[in-house]
């Protein structure tokens, strides 16, 4: 083989190790931060403070904003856990967003819909509504039909319906806790800066839903959906509970996230982008650094949301995609953040994590795989030293990964059996043997694909109850 | 060639590789251990504390239904500090017995020296919590307490938490010391404000003392060391609580501060969620008010005030170039009765199209059109 090239592939690979020690390093670094940070804010949020919020003036009344396109297997139990959440003001909006199925037919028969002449200001750029509902047996739940336009278009219609000052988007496969709107939206009315706030998203395969409600939290069936079970902890756990400390929390997660209305409307909403959640995060924190607006967007580890996860491969590898041509649109829309001493620690740290790790952590781990792989052909590297190298990789991951699920188990307790814990140690400890690789691939070749807008099609399942 | 000398020398590349694995495998060895053994005490722990729950629960309402002597083995551990405090906390919530005689059983079991000890302690999340806790047992007697400790607390966290534990059993010369404290500190939300502000008036209630809050307020009114968003936020709070006799002052402020827009505001939104026709003044002056906060505040509350005048200055403000004025001066004509309708029928006919879908939408608002 060349001597050069051998030389350019073994200190490529040399600065792919460093890349390598120093995502680890942060990750691991993230989860002490995030242990010492959720301790703290779990001492000082009782059950009997939260129960406070019920009865006094202590609260924001907020509007709950449902898109929902083709939903008619789950968007039932999503509207029916909305109206047993315990919160003392609120209304359900409920964006169907041109439908093909009978979405908007269910919805009128089971909650009773009726058609009302309200007056709109449209202050965002959405699809026309073509009617609004309200229902008989349920006041605070409103139904919009309009056009379909894509997600971001019917959050933008759902906000200018919305009469509250605190807005809350959730999917429509998603199920709250019944006290998490109050735990989510706490801190708006304790703190004036606050301006967006995120909740966790837990895996809902698996758990035992009753009436709307989420009674029993399980692990999952399917290896598949196990292996997101802890992605999920470990990513809302660790990385975003020190992102929200750093000050740079980039990411709410579409699922759950609760903003306040003036500020979002001051951005022009949802941005037409297959990662609007992102995106509408990252110009919260553009449109607030540039107009110097003290402001605070933060990750609140206790108020959950259950959300159902693909449980086959194609729609995983599908969603992914989905989930990094969002994150990689919404870093070039931005793009005059990053390193930019101007957005602070967001634009010097935040955004450089995410170009860097998020955006092209799986173009450089693809590399170092093939080049781990070209330099073992040519004799370049040693076989021993390279299974050596991978049982770090691996034992740093487990690491990681038990780190996160003991931080949810000592701060959460959610999973009251201790198989359910075991078993997604286990999943944490295979995830480097296949999974992570699959995942990678598929989030490089998005890469490429940044441009596209579309969403593929979408399986969903009938969220199933006792 | 990696691991092999051409790179680091390959002894030390071994070495650091193997050594590194023995950490991780002795970490996560040792994380995995003491997740399987935290789970089991954690889960037997929980178990524990519901049965003392359970048993805590039924003696406490056998003694207060039955009013006959206690029969409680003293807590000593924190667990059953914390279970019984919970019972307590939870009962007098219920709001179905005496809070006194729940408040004597937690100064016969010692809860409150416990917490009170805990209070003192040098971690900020355990002092927090004890004050939490005693906040919750309402015990007028801590009055002094929570005023010394306001008077060392350094932590921001514990000050908001005594401040909030004080308002709950507040008399004249703590409501001085919150104030005080509330402009000292860094400014907390107006929603946090007007939250303690609310339990200082329903404590100072229960005890006949409403006066001494007005007369506080009416001292601060040109007290520059007093931040306005604290005033501003005792006035919400007195509209919240319906305080009746604090209108004549909201007026005061009202004409007091004409610049001050946010004030002013705050003075006609308490005004209007009282009710109280004295106030019609302020309302209407808020009508005509070429600041659009003013007027739509005021054309919130305008049904209030039913009489032709004010339904004559609402008029105009359904063509207001701002939306939510026009919105809430319909709705507001709406609620005043047969005079604000004939005003809003008239007005269906007007050019001005989006006036006539506002007035058809406010006169259809809630009654189904068509299924």
């Amino acid at each position: 083989m060349d001597k050069d090239l051998s030389f350019y592939l073994l200190i490529v690979q040399a600065l792919i190790f460093v890349y390598f020690f120093s995502v680890n390093s942060t990750y691991t670094l993230f989860t002490f931060l995030s242990l010492r940070a959720i301790r703290r804010y779990t001492a000082t949020i009782t059950d009997h403070h939260i129960r406070t919020m019920l009865g006094g003036v202590l609260y924001k009344p907020i509007s709950i904003i449902v898109p929902a396109y083709n939903e008619e297997k789950t968007i039932h139990t999503t509207v029916r856990s909305l109206l047993h959440l315990e919160f003392p003001e609120y209304e359900i909006v409920v964006v169907n967003d041109g439908s093909e199925d009978s979405t908007l037919q269910s919805l009128k028969e089971k909650f009773r819909l009726v058609r009302i002449n309200r007056v709109v200001r449209v202050k965002l750029k959405h699809k026309p509504i073509k009617e609004i509902y309200v229902s008989l047996d349920h006041p605070n739940l409103i139904v919009v039909n309009k056009d379909n336009g894509g997600k971001a278009d019917a959050l933008n219609a759902g906000i200018d319906v919305a009469s509250y000052p605190l807005i809350c988007s959730i999917d429509a496969d998603s199920v709250l806790e019944p006290e998490a709107l109050l735990r989510a939206t706490r801190l708006f009315a304790e703190d004036r800066e606050v301006v967006a706030t995120g909740g966790i998203v837990r895996v809902l395969n698996g758990c035992v839903v009753q009436d709307g409600k989420v009674i029993e939290i399980k692990a999952p069936k399917k290896s598949i959906e196990c292996f997101q079970a802890v992605e999920y902890i470990r990513g809302f756990l660790s990385g975003r509970t020190a992102w929200s400390l750093m000050k740079s929390l980039l990411i709410i997660s579409g699922a759950f996230g609760v903003f306040r209305k003036d500020i979002v409307q001051a951005i022009g909403g949802y941005r037409d982008t297959v990662g609007e959640d992102m995106d509408l995060v990252v110009r919260l924190h553009r449109h607030c650094r540039e107009n110097k607006i003290p402001y605070k967007i933060i990750f609140v580890p206790d108020p959950i949301c259950f959300t159902q996860v693909p449980t086959d491969l194609r729609s995983l590898l599908r969603q992914r995609n989905r989930w990094h041509r969002g994150l990689v649109d919404s870093l070039l829309h931005s793009r005059k953040m990053l390193l930019n001493p101007s957005y602070g620690v967001v634009g010097l740290c935040g955004f450089f994590y995410f170009t860097f790790v998020e955006a092209l952590g799986p173009l450089v781990e693809f590399l170092g795989y093939l080049i781990f792989i070209l330099l073992f052909i040519f004799g370049l590297l040693s076989g021993t030293f390279a299974f050596l190298f991978f049982v770090v990789a691996i034992l740093w991951g487990m690491w990681i990964n038990i780190g996160s699920v003991l931080i949810d188990d000592v701060l959460y307790k959610r999973y009251s059996s201790l198989r359910d814990l075991l078993k997604l140690c286990l999943y944490g400890a295979l995830e480097l043997l296949g999974y992570r690789q699959l995942i990678t691939m598929e989030r490089m070749i998005a890469t490429f694909e940044f441009w596209r807008r579309d969403w593929g099609k979408q399986k969903r399942h009938r969220i199933e109850e006792t | 060639m990696f691991g092999s000398g051409d790179i680091l020398p390959s002894y030390l590349a071994w070495e650091l590789v193997t050594a590194v694995i023995y950490v991780l495998f002795l970490v996560v060895s040792m994380l995995f251990l003491f997740l399987v053994l935290h789970k089991v005490r954690v889960e037997r722990r929980e178990r524990k504390k519901n049965t003392l729950i359970e048993e805590y629960r039924l003696i406490l309402k056998g003694y207060l239904d039955r009013d006959g002597k206690l029969d409680l083995r003293l807590p000593r551990s924190p667990l059953e500090f914390d279970a019984l405090s919970d019972v307590c906390i939870e009962l007098m919530r219920e709001k179905r017995y005496a809070d006194e005689k729940i408040k004597e059983v937690l100064l016969i079991t010692k809860t409150v020296d416990y917490y009170r000890d805990m209070s003192a302690s040098t971690s900020w999340l355990k002092r927090f919590y004890a004050i939490e806790k005693l906040g919750f047992f309402k015990l007028r007697d801590l009055r002094d307490y929570y005023r010394e400790i306001l008077s060392t607390e350094e932590r921001p966290e514990v000050k908001a938490k005594v401040i909030w534990a004080l308002s709950m059993i507040s008399d004249r010369e703590s409501l001085q010391v919150i104030v005080k404290g509330l402009s000292e500190g860094p400014l907390l939300s107006s929603k946090f404000n007007e939250f303690i502000f609310s339990n200082v008036i329903e404590s100072l209630r229960e005890v006949g003392e409403e006066a001494a809050y007005l007369e506080l307020l009416d001292k601060i009114m040109n007290d520059t060391s007093v931040n306005d968003v604290i005033k501003r936020d005792m006035i919400e709070a007195a509209g919240t609580a319906g305080l009746t006799e604090s209108v004549p002052l909201m007026i005061k402020y009202f004409n007091q501060y004409r610049e001050k827009t946010p004030m002013r505001v705050a003075c006609i939104r308490a005004i209007g969620k009282i009710g109280s026709s004295s106030g019609c003044g302020v309302i209407k002056e808020g009508l005509r008010s070429e600041d659009w906060l003013q007027r739509v505040t005021a054309a919130k509350v305008a049904h209030n005030c039913p009489d032709r005048e004010t339904a004559e200055l609402l008029k105009p403000l359904l063509y207001d170039e701002h939306y939510y004025v026009r919105i809430n001066a319909a709705k507001s004509l709406a609620r005043m009765g047969p005079r604000g309708e004939e005003i809003l029928r008239t007005e269906a006919g007007s050019e001005d199209r989006f006036v006539r879908d506002t007035i058809r939408y406010i006169l259809q608002e809630g009654r189904p059109v068509n299924g």
